[in-house]
């Protein structure tokens, strides 16, 4: 018994090694997976051309002195600092919007619709997997109709057409997962609906609106087809299609400073993520475990 | 109150004092901070609607220098000359074509619409540019196949008006190619040498994906070995032994002398595999040579142009390149008749001062009417940068570039059919299909004429064709 015990321990003790190095490795496959994307975008940002063409050259390392000429085309051979305050500008308005329509949606299909919710909300979110490569063609007549061609207004009248339908189905999920009682005992001290909504759901939701407003942000900032058939003008587009308009040229692509605009214009929403990180997973999965 | 008084806070005012504000106020001078910002967006200066102007769609140019002198000096001296506000816009190539459809759908657009590939399925939105075209042509002279590919013999209509077509020869490693002891002459030859030169590391790169290039090359391999798309009478014609045999080559090609990466080829890969000194040979406009000469001086001298290769002498032995760009402006027809004859002056003025663009161009674009830039020949027999690695005539094989460059859909017209064809990719998806094996050349070739027919028989039935 007392040889047993002790060989016993060390088998745990190695299994603890074991396990803990596998999870090791598997966080650091995910770290890559996640980091990778910046890292390579702030290498090419930062390379010489002769460096980065050179397929003989280590790619993950500088083999030539780094150089900020890409990042000089960027910020003053282009309208970068503009597209970014554009991009800005129409995600918060859209951020606003969606808010506005998606927290009442999503609040009546979870409590006010019953058995019919559950089903409009798919309708709801079916509508947001219809392609923009389909809908800009009838939404040009919309925007022309509206005078609003080459106006960032124009996105952001558009934008709330996709992060709407996503957003009210992502917060209709996270409604679901509070119990109604609390709702319940409010009204019977005296709260209407809508204070019961202000009052009580709202403040312990902030989980799943942060997470409404990341998705509607960021989906805001990542669009293209309707960016580049509403808005042709240089100091009105966006970043999303300021970038490749002028750092594509023809057949030749900018590749050190796209990548700059690229980092430079993923960071905030990077950060944003990391910042909320813990509200926005339980904003996601509380829905899913209803 | 009190409560809001302890949480007051200190802002500056307009008169650079302190000033403790409360909560309460300090969002209210937030907000206002923030509508004034937004104030830009939401005001139109009425001056726009009071103006005469003029709004042009450009791709962006390859040459930057080209887009500068175009935006910010040929633009604003002609709108000074004619008061008017000349407003150029870019988008980048690849999306032309779904910004034409929404301007179409919208009603509402750009005066002047530049394309850059075979855009005749647009016909029935555009205006007839006869009263431009044909005054210009008597006087100049015009490049066939810029004709062919503005111009409906059927209608009668220039639904376009071209200025500059752009040549598409071989680039190739003349260092390379000397080793292996071949010039890129024949098709033969580009098979034998390439053969060896992947051996070396450095394979020939002939996308066959569906991107601008792809779409091209292939074709010269049809014409070059006899076959061809449509005839003259418009009448579809893939199927033959001729274009069979050109599959086949593109097939032992891609096997014997080219990687899988050809398969995923984009517009950026000709430039970046052979400035990267990863492909010996490729098709393009000289953007590649351009680019040496600036970014990779070594490499720039080894980096040569040459035509297009003769396809085998018992197919005809024929040397044909489709342009690698059709530059071609479209009127809507909804654009209000004021900026319609506005658009068509501008045309007119840009066309007899075009010897300028060619110049800001750096011999990329060739013009469709030749008669408008005189000293084109010894201009491009002797080029400036080139003189600089000592190859000052590095470029003289472009001068002979009308005699080998033709349109799509050659020998007829780069109809709304073929137009529609070039879009859908259907012609590089045909070699795929062959070098990747799911097909057999022959299955390959008539699979496509499966997919061609119906093209050609809805254009047909609209009236275009």
């Amino acid at each position: 018994m007392a040889a047993v015990l002790p060989s016993r321990a060390s088998s745990i003790s190695s299994q603890n090694i074991l396990g803990r190095l596998a999870l090791l490795v598997a966080l650091a496959w995910f770290v890559f997976f996640a980091a990778f994307p910046f890292v390579w975008m702030a290498i090419t940002a930062f390379k010489r051309n002769s460096d980065l063409y050179n397929v003989r050259n280590n790619p993950f390392l500088f083999n030539e002195p780094p150089t900020l000429q890409h990042m000089e085309l960027l910020f003053n051979g282009t309208l970068f600092p503009r597209w970014l305050w554009n991009t800005a500008f129409v995600a918060v308005l859209v951020v606003v919007i969606t808010l506005l329509a998606a927290v009442p949606a999503g609040y009546s299909l979870a409590r006010l619709a019953r058995g019919w919710g559950h089903r409009l909300g798919i309708g709801i979110f079916l509508t947001y997997l219809v392609p923009p490569s389909l809908l800009f063609i009838p939404l040009s007549r919309v925007i022309a109709e509206l005078g609003l061609q080459d106006r960032l207004w124009a996105l952001v009248l558009v934008y709330p057409t996709f992060t709407i339908p996503f957003c009210t189905w992502l917060l209709m999920g996270f409604f679901k997962s509070i119990p109604a009682e609390l709702e319940e005992a409010a009204m019977v001290d005296g709260c209407t609906r809508l204070d019961a909504l202000r009052r009580i759901v709202l403040p312990i939701s902030v989980a799943g609106l942060l997470t409404a407003v990341i998705f509607a942000f960021t989906l805001s900032m990542q669009e293209f087809v309707y960016a580049l058939t509403f808005i042709s003008p240089s100091a009105e587009k966006t970043v999303g299609i300021g970038v490749p308009t002028d750092l594509v040229r023809g057949d030749v692509f900018y590749w050190g400073s796209l990548m700059g605009g690229a980092l430079v214009s993923s960071v905030p929403a990077a950060i944003l993520y990391s910042l909320f990180l813990d509200r926005f997973i339980a904003g996601l999965t509380s829905g899913a475990f209803k | 109150m009190s409560d809001e008084h302890e949480k007051a806070k200190w802002v500056r005012t307009a008169d650079n004092r302190w000033k403790r504000v409360t909560r309460r106020e300090f969002l209210k001078i937030a907000a206002a901070g923030a509508a004034a910002s937004m104030w830009p967006y939401v005001n139109v200066p009425s001056v726009w609607a009071q103006r005469r102007r003029l709004t042009i769609l450009h791709w962006s140019h390859f040459v930057p220098a080209f887009d500068t002198w175009f935006d910010g000096t040929y633009t604003k001296e002609w709108g000074r000359t004619n008061d008017v506000e000349v407003v150029v816009d870019h988008i980048p190539f690849g999306q032309i074509p779904a910004r034409a459809a929404a301007e179409v759908a919208a009603r509402s657009g750009h005066d002047l619409y530049q394309h850059i590939s075979p855009a005749a399925s647009l016909e029935p939105e555009t205006e007839d540019m006869t009263d431009v075209v044909e005054p210009l042509m008597k006087k100049y002279g015009m490049i066939e196949l810029a004709k062919r590919s503005t111009y409906n013999p059927k209608t009668k209509k220039w639904f376009a008006l071209s200025n500059s077509w752009v040549p598409d020869p071989g680039h190739y490693r003349k260092d390379l190619f000397d080793q292996v002891g071949y010039v890129p002459d024949s098709w033969d030859n580009v098979l034998l040498a390439g053969r060896r030169l992947k051996q070396m590391g450095v394979p020939i790169g002939i996308g066959i994906s569906n991107d601008i290039d792809s779409n091209y090359v292939l074709r010269d391999v049809i014409w070059s070995f006899g076959g061809t798309t449509q005839n003259a009478n418009n009448e579809v014609t893939i199927n033959s032994k001729n274009t069979v045999e050109a599959v086949k080559y593109v097939r032992a090609l891609f096997k014997e002398a080219m990687t899988p990466e050809v398969l995923a080829w984009d517009a950026s890969s000709n430039n970046r595999a052979m400035l990267a000194g990863a492909v010996s040979y490729v098709f393009n406009a000289i953007s590649i040579a351009r680019t040496a000469e600036k970014d990779f001086p070594q490499l720039a001298p080894n980096i040569q142009i040459w035509k297009p290769p003769r396809g085998p002498n018992m197919l005809g032995g024929k040397r044909l390149g489709a342009q690698h760009v059709i530059l071609a402006y479209m009127i809507w027809k909804f654009t209000p008749d004021d900026r319609k004859r506005l658009a068509k002056q501008f045309l007119t003025d840009f066309i007899n001062n075009w010897s300028r663009a060619f110049e800001g161009a750096e011999l990329y674009e060739f013009p469709s009417f030749p008669g408008t830039v005189p000293t084109l020949k010894a201009r491009v027999a002797n080029d400036p940068a080139a003189a600089r690695f000592g190859q000052p005539g590095k470029y003289k094989e472009l001068n002979t570039a009308p005699q080998w460059s033709t349109n799509v859909g050659h020998p007829g017209y780069a109809n709304s059919a073929e137009a529609e064809i070039f879009d859908t990719f259907l012609i590089p998806q045909m070699f795929a299909l062959a070098a990747t094996d799911r097909m057999s050349p022959e299955e390959a070739v008539q699979w496509a004429e499966r997919q061609i027919k119906p093209v050609f028989a809805k254009w047909k039935g609209r009236g275009l064709m």
